[in-house]
């Protein structure tokens, strides 16, 4: 998947009441991406008023501080019956 | 061809276009200013009700000299001397310390020297030369200010040792050029500063613009690129025009080059219309049917049937392009 640009997590806009990462996008709108996205492995931010995307440059211990700025938790994971 | 979408019509000529994310700041030859789009600026609402002709645009109050716009702010200079700065600046880059949003235009430096004083904005970082030095603020996220990177500088601080004679800035970058025309790029882009220097020492008719996440440059109708261009922005490098290269800017992933005063070519990141559709494309003038994503070096406006009609400068935003184009009969025309 091609991908316009790279950005650390550090760089982007986290939103607590949304739970939403943000970054700005060349069109003027702005990369999104929830953060139990980016706990469940995801690393690609969309922009929802064009096809240009970004990857997300991050480890899964760099969402603590925003989960606890946020008050939530990471997504407990789904247990599957045997 | 682009339809135009939303004019401008002066006897003043327009002298400059900068853009943010969401609005537009346009400074007219006379020191006029005036604003479009989601603004970032509060003014006197009487302002709005005083231009019939151009109902879109809003005047900011004051006479100017030079505009700047980053994401979310905006810098300009005074016909008195001095840096003004408002909008959103989360990162640092009103300037103004502590202060994260000002809706009126805020004082933030006095020049020292008027003549070729500038201001330079991209992203979240304002630029001003004055009196031959280089100061910044803003993010510092990739040291495009200073070493060691830092996520904010909130005032601004020299960024130059050497005197500056001109400056481009990106997203995370800039690049300037000394006194002694010696370039230099700090952040992602000081990797390609011996590349620029190489095309630089060719020509001494070396000019500079970037985009949010590239450089281009033109000397002697020869464009380069720098950075990597996954949206096409390099398609203008080895493009040869039959006529010679009048105007040439660049938005935020497009550029946009006028051809002997009357044809306007796009190339890059195209996705909203902003480099033209394609000549095969079927749909009417000015509809942007998504045929021209990332785009080669593409025709998109052509005054050359307007014999009164010359376009004397072009100004790119995000994802947006802007031909300046003076009548000689009427008056100047974005």
């Amino acid at each position: 998947m091609s991908t316009y640009d790279q950005v650390e997590i550090e760089d982007m806009t986290f939103d607590p009441d949304t739970q939403m990462f943000t970054y700005p996008c060349p069109c003027g709108d702005k990369f999104q991406i929830y953060i139990d996205d980016l706990y469940d492995g995801e690393d690609i931010a969309v922009c929802p008023s064009c096809s240009l995307m970004i990857q997300v440059i991050f480890e899964q211990e760099d969402l603590q501080e925003y989960y606890e700025e946020a008050g939530s938790q990471p997504p407990a994971p789904i247990s599957v019956a045997a | 061809m682009i339809e135009p979408q939303v004019c401008f019509r002066s006897k003043a000529r327009p002298v400059k276009i900068s853009s943010g994310g969401n609005f537009t700041l346009l400074l007219l030859e006379d020191g006029s200013l005036y604003m479009a789009g989601k603004l970032p600026l509060v003014v006197d609402s009487e302002s709005v009700a005083l231009d019939p002709v151009n109902q879109f645009w809003i005047q900011v109050p004051g006479q100017f000299t030079d505009v700047a716009c980053g994401w979310a702010h905006v810098a300009a200079i005074t016909q008195s001397g001095v840096v003004v700065t408002g909008g959103i600046g989360e990162k640092g880059e009103l300037g103004q310390s502590q202060t994260k949003c000002s809706t009126e235009l805020r004082p933030i430096r006095v020049l020292e020297n008027r003549q070729g004083a500038q201001v330079f904005a991209c992203f979240y970082n304002t630029y001003v030369l004055d009196n031959d030095v280089l100061y910044g603020c803003g993010s510092n996220n990739k040291s495009q200010l200073k070493d060691p990177k830092s996520r904010v500088i909130e005032t601004l601080e020299r960024v130059s040792d050497d005197p500056v004679t001109r400056v481009c800035a990106g997203k995370n970058f800039v690049c300037y050029e000394d006194a002694c025309s010696r370039l230099h790029a700090r952040g992602p882009m000081v990797q390609y500063e011996s590349q620029l220097q190489e095309h630089a020492d060719q020509n001494s008719s070396f000019e500079l613009k970037a985009m949010w996440t590239s450089v281009t440059s033109f000397s002697g109708q020869m464009f380069h690129f720098y950075a990597p261009a996954n949206q096409k922005q390099d398609a203008i490098v080895n493009y040869r025009f039959p006529k010679p290269v009048t105007a040439w800017n660049t938005g935020s992933e497009h550029g946009i080059a006028c051809v002997d005063g009357k044809m306007v070519f796009c190339w890059g990141w195209g996705e909203h219309g902003n480099c033209g559709r394609i000549a095969t494309s079927r749909v009417a003038n000015g509809v942007n049917d998504m045929s021209n994503i990332n785009s080669d070096v593409n025709l998109a406006y052509d005054a050359s049937s307007r014999p009164n009609a010359t376009v004397y400068a072009c100004f790119g935003g995000c994802a947006t392009s802007w031909v300046c184009i003076a009548h000689k009969d009427f008056q100047e025309d974005v």
